[in-house]
Parts: structure tokens; C-alpha cells; sequence
């Protein structure tokens, strides 16, 4: 047999993307794709979309299979060496709760969508972008529940993630993101989630999650966030690919892509003040506050893509400016409200000690000390006279972004803010200007919308009649699993293992 | 604006419609300038329950952590419905007032601005 000259990259790629592929002769090209033209999006040739990889299935198996082996040899030595005792506290196993709970079952969802997304083009080279980032998404979940699956030997609130998905208040808000996209169009799910959650509003989900993670001393949870990482920057290059090819196809694409980038940056904002709360309340060793990362990652880097954007007709998105009025306030917000309606959360919730209020008060100046720090130092007051305050009674909650509705009005933070909106049979609450906009332009999609709090006063909770009972339903062991982290199981563990680990030392020296 | 869909119809009912609630209604309150409680509060009772009624036995008990609660005269508050001024009879039922599925009742109590200046 003849002995070929070996292929570039460049060559093999354009054989993957190109030449593998074919029109359909024998049913018509609409009934083998039959869902990329019906958004309105009009594409005249397929074949100038670009991917700046170009990567081909060898290489991925190959890159892929690296990482795993550094990945899973370091994962091994955290577990033999006991590295849980290595964080700097105990409380912050409860942002890694979080995440588990709330971004690694996205992870397994992206990897459905773009499954879904990735038979859906009729373009070759969309739909093996597609395919690769289809199975990191099936990877990242893996690698995830690897690194978690350690800490659910020693630490409460880790067990029943797949089983809350599907039920639980606050992860109803993660799951709806997600949902709303996979239950688009093909053109849209992309936008939303390769542009306006990857490339966008990437930073703000990894940066302090994994940096967070270094900080306080968790290998495991760094090391996949790093394993993962030359998998988002292909994301993120997908991402803006995508914006930009479905701009650069025809003039008629540009109004419906700016209403997905209005939608879902409002949306992938909501979804991103849990996190904003997981640096500025669960963190023990701060990384940097949720005002500093939104005036780096949006105001500094994110408008400026916009305005770059601007070339092709695309302007910032509706009510940014909303955002930049809620950075003093949102998490402060937030945290409260975890924290009173605690008897129904799989993880922890606690009043920050002195030092760090101080940095709060250090980061957020004047609106924390006169508003924020009072409020907290009351909670802190309640608890030390044996009334640690829990809210038992359910929530209003928004109907787009499935938040509990406790935003303030953009100009005053004393006001609650809350839109009503109508659909043809039932009125809905939104928390913001944005959500009620998402909601008026598909109301039939978001009537459809199960919110948890409503879905208990139907009697479809596993007839469960309050909050604890609905607890019980999400599988959780009260105290131990929920509400307060001072004097639960897991603080105590916490300082027995610290108190041990300080004796063997001392002891061995 | 409509949903785009490749069907020849995309219409639902909403999940929340009222007769999913057996006669009940489910319907929404806050106390403005009270802010240690997050959210305004959901709950579902009968259209028939005296508004003096729940709010003694229902809203009173489920909000007792501030301070301000135990001097709290309903009859001296001032009243939104669905964002509407509204002048409420306390001694009539919650349907006889206009409180309906999906209600959201708003509430000030002069005198009782909250704590610390700030309305917390």
C-alpha cells in the first residue's frame, strides 16, 4: 500500500468539516434539519463558518485522554494524603455544595444540548464544534462529581444532588436557565448559552469558583477547574463564532439575535448572583468582591465586546445599567435570604464573623455599614439569644429567573420591587423590569413555569404542607444538611479533625 | 410578542391556574419597610377566611422575629392590592375585599418604619 504524505491540520480538518459531509438526495434537506430555519435566523453559506481550533477527532482523543490521566493521578493523592483537612474552613465546603448542586447538573445539561444542537445544523462545521463541546460537557460533569464524591465521606449536604435537582426552591433557579435554552431553537440555545454564558459571563462562573477554591486550600475542585479550562477557552471562541457568523449571514439576523442577547444576559446575570454570594458570604478566604468582578468582567470587558459588537448592529443589553445599580447591594441581598429560608437549603448558612464585615464594609463602603452590616448584626443578635430567625413560610418567586423575589427597585434600596404581569388566564410576579420583558415575549412559555413554593400549596410535593416537610421531601436531614453552620455536625467534625490533625503534628515534631 | 414554534399551536394553560387549587386561593403579602423579611410571603386559604383572620392567626405568627410586629395595628396601615391604592374592611372575608388567586397585597405601618433608619 502506497504510504501517503502525512495531512496538516488545517487539511485534516477541512476533510472532518467538509468532506465528510453531503447534500441528502433522497429526503430534501429540510426534513433531515428540520429545526435551524424556523427562528428566523437565514444562513446563505454554511461552509464560512471557521472554527480557530480545527481541531479533528484523533487530536481531541488525544488531548482529552492527558488530562484525564494528570487529572485523576492528582485527584488519587488529594483522597490518600485526606486533603479535605486542608481547607481553610469548614464553612467552605458549602460553596462546593453549591456548585455541585447547582452548575455541575449544567454541566450535564450542556452536554444534552449541544447533543441536540450538534444533529441540528445542517452545517458540518457547526455541528462538530457542537459535538466536541457536547462531550467536555459529559466530562466536566464526570470529573466533578469525582472530585465532590471525597468530600461527601466526611461532610453532610452532598448526597442527594440528582434527587433536588428536580424539586429543590433555589435549584429550580439553575435548572430553569438551563431549560428555557434547551427547550429553544438550535440558533438561540447557542447564543445563549456558547455567547452569553460562555463567552460573556464565563469569567464570572470560573474565575472565582477556582480561584476561590486555590485560595482556600481545595485541590480537588482547583484541579478540574483547570482540567477544564483549555475546554472553555474552545467554548468561548464557539461562542463568539457563533455571534458572529450568524451576524455576518444577513442584515435580518441582527434584530433577533440583539432580543437572545437581551434575554439571556439578563438571564445568565440572575443565575450569577448566586455566585456573587458564594465569593462575597461563603468563601473563608475572600478572592475579590462580587462589585470588583462585575467592573472587571462586565463593565470593563463586557461592554467593550458590545461596543465591538457595535459594527454589526448590535447594541448593550437591555437593562445592563440596572446592573451596575445592583452591585452595591445584590448580595447582601441575597445571603439574608438564604439564610432565613435555611430549613429548606442542602447547605449551610451563617452570619459573617467581625473581620468579615470588615471586609464588606471595606468593599462596599457606605450603603453596607448604614444598611447591610445592621441587618446582619440583628441576625447575629437573634442568634445569640437563641432566636436564630428563620423564614418558614414560602416565598413569592419570580416567574422567568425563579429567584424569591427579593430585589430592590433599581433607585432605592429600601423598596422591594415586583412586576406584575398577565398572561390570559393568571397573573405572574416578576422581581425585575428584566425578567417581565422575557416574560411579555413568550408568555406562553413561561406560564408553563413550575415554581416551587406553588407547586407546595398545590399538594404536589410529595403532600408536603410547610417547609419542613417539604425539607423531608428533598431528602434532607434537618440541622444536619440544613440551616445553621454554628454547631452543626459538620462544624463540629470540623474543629475534632482540626483539634486531631494539630495533636498529631505537634506530636510528630 | 408569540413563541416561534415549528407545531401548528403552542398554547398552555398557566401551571398556576386557580382551579388547581381546590376552591383556594393562593396569593401574596409584604409589609413595606420591613426588609429582614426577604420576600413577600406566599399563601393559600380559603376565599371565605375573614382578611382580620389571617392576618391575626396566619401573617402575625409567621413574622414575628422584628421587633415591630408585636405593636403592629392592622386596622392603622395603609393598603396596596396588586399595586393599587385599596381600603380593605378587616371584619370581611378575603373575596369580599377583592383578594383573588394570585393577589399580591402590599402594606405600610405608620410609625413602624423598621430598623435602623433604613427600613430593615
Amino acid at each position: 500500500m502506497a504510504q501517503g504524505k502525512k495531512l496538516g491540520l488545517k487539511e485534516r480538518y477541512a476533510l472532518l468539516t467538509r468532506g465528510l459531509d453531503w447534500e441528502t438526495t433522497y429526503q430534501p434537506m429540510d426534513k433531515v434539519f428540520p429545526y435551524d430555519k424556523y427562528e428566523g435566523i437565514r444562513i446563505k453559506d454554511w461552509d464560512a463558518w471557521a472554527d480557530p481550533f480545527r481541531l479533528t477527532m484523533d487530536a481531541y482523543w488525544k488531548y482529552q485522554a492527558e488530562k484525564e490521566r494528570k487529572l485523576y493521578a492528582i485527584l488519587d493523592a488529594f483522597q490518600q494524603n485526606n486533603g479535605q483537612l486542608n481547607i481553610s474552613d469548614g464553612r467552605y465546603l458549602n460553596a462546593v455544595k453549591l456548585w455541585l448542586q447547582g452548575i455541575t447538573p449544567l454541566e450535564y445539561a450542556a452536554h444534552r444540548g449541544f447533543a441536540h444542537v450538534g444533529r441540528g445544523f445542517r452545517g458540518a462545521g457547526a455541528r462538530i464544534a457542537c459535538q466536541m463541546q457536547s462531550i467536555d460537557e459529559l466530562r466536566h460533569a464526570q470529573t466533578q462529581l469525582h472530585a465532590f464524591s471525597h468530600y461527601n465521606k466526611y461532610f453532610n449536604g452532598f448526597h442527594g444532588f440528582a434527587h433536588m435537582r428536580d424539586r429543590a426552591w433555589y435549584l429550580s433557579i439553575p435548572k430553569s436557565f438551563f431549560e428555557d435554552a434547551l427547550s429553544a431553537g438550535p440558533f438561540e440555545f447557542v447564543t445563549s448559552i456558547s455567547f452569553a454564558f460562555e463567552y460573556v459571563l464565563t469569567n464570572l462562573l470560573f474565575m472565582p469558583f477556582v480561584s476561590g477554591a486555590a485560595y482556600n486550600g481545595d485541590m480537588a475542585t482547583t484541579t478540574f477547574g483547570f482540567s477544564a479550562q483549555s475546554d472553555e477557552s474552545r467554548h468561548m471562541t464557539l461562542g463568539l463564532e457563533v455571534v458572529k457568523f450568524t451576524l455576518e449571514q444577513h442584515e435580518d439576523n441582527v434584530p433577533i439575535v440583539q432580543a437572545w442577547l437581551d434575554k439571556w444576559f439578563w438571564r445568565g446575570y440572575r443565575l450569577l448572583g448566586l455566585v456573587g454570594t458564594m465569593m462575597d458570604y461563603m468563601l473563608p478566604k475572600k478572592v475579590m468582591s462580587w462589585k470588583e468582578a462585575w467592573e472587571i468582567y462586565w463593565e470593563e470587558n463586557g461592554v467593550a465586546l458590545f461596543h465591538d459588537l457595535g459594527r454589526y448592529g448590535i447594541r448593550l443589553p437591555k437593562h445592563h445599567e440596572v446592573t451596575v445599580k445592583e452591585k452595591h447591594r445584590l448580595t447582601h441581598e441575597m445571603w439574608p435570604t438564604l439564610y432565613q429560608y435555611g430549613n429548606a437549603l442542602s447547605l449551610h448558612t451563617w452570619v459573617p464573623d467581625d473581620a468579615e464585615l470588615d471586609w464588606l464594609s471595606e468593599k462596599y463602603g457606605e450603603l453596607f455599614d448604614r444598611m447591610y452590616r445592621p441587618r446582619l448584626l440583628f441576625l447575629r443578635e437573634l442568634e445569640q439569644r437563641g432566636e436564630r430567625y428563620y423564614n418558614n413560610r414560602l416565598p413569592m418567586v419570580c416567574q422567568v429567573c425563579q429567584i424569591p423575589i427579593f430585589y430592590t427597585e433599581p433607585d432605592d434600596p429600601t423598596t422591594q420591587c415586583v412586576r406584575i404581569v398577565e398572561a390570559a388566564d393568571t397573573k405572574h410576579h416578576c422581581c425585575s423590569d428584566g425578567c417581565a420583558d422575557i416574560f411579555r415575549r413568550e408568555p406562553e412559555k413561561y406560564v408553563q413555569a413550575l415554581i416551587p413554593p406553588q407547586q407546595v400549596y398545590r399538594g404536589e410535593a410529595g403532600g408536603a404542607r410547610d417547609i419542613f416537610e417539604y425539607a423531608k421531601w428533598l431528602h434532607l436531614e434537618p440541622g444536619a444538611d440544613t440551616s445553621e453552620y454554628r454547631g452543626s455536625p459538620d462544624h463540629r467534625n470540623w474543629e475534632a479533625w482540626q483539634a486531631a490533625h494539630k495533636s498529631t503534628a505537634a506530636d510528630a515534631a | 410578542m408569540a413563541v416561534k414554534h415549528l407545531g401548528e399551536r403552542y398554547e398552555f394553560l398557566s401551571e398556576n391556574r386557580a382551579e388547581r387549587y381546590g376552591g383556594d386561593i393562593n396569593f401574596y403579602i409584604r409589609w413595606q419597610r420591613h426588609l429582614l423579611y426577604a420576600c413577600p410571603s406566599a399563601y393559600r386559604c380559603p376565599p371565605d377566611m375573614k382578611l382580620r383572620d389571617f392576618l391575626e392567626q396566619m401573617y402575625r405568627p409567621d413574622h414575628g422575629a422584628h421587633p415591630d410586629t408585636a405593636k403592629l395595628d392592622f386596622a392603622a396601615c395603609e393598603w396596596w392590592h396588586d399595586q393599587q391604592p385599596w381600603h380593605p374592611d378587616l371584619e370581611q372575608s378575603l373575596a369580599a375585599n377583592g383578594v383573588a388567586h394570585m393577589s399580591y397585597i402590599e402594606f405600610r405601618s405608620p410609625g413602624l418604619d423598621g430598623m435602623h433608619g433604613m427600613g430593615n
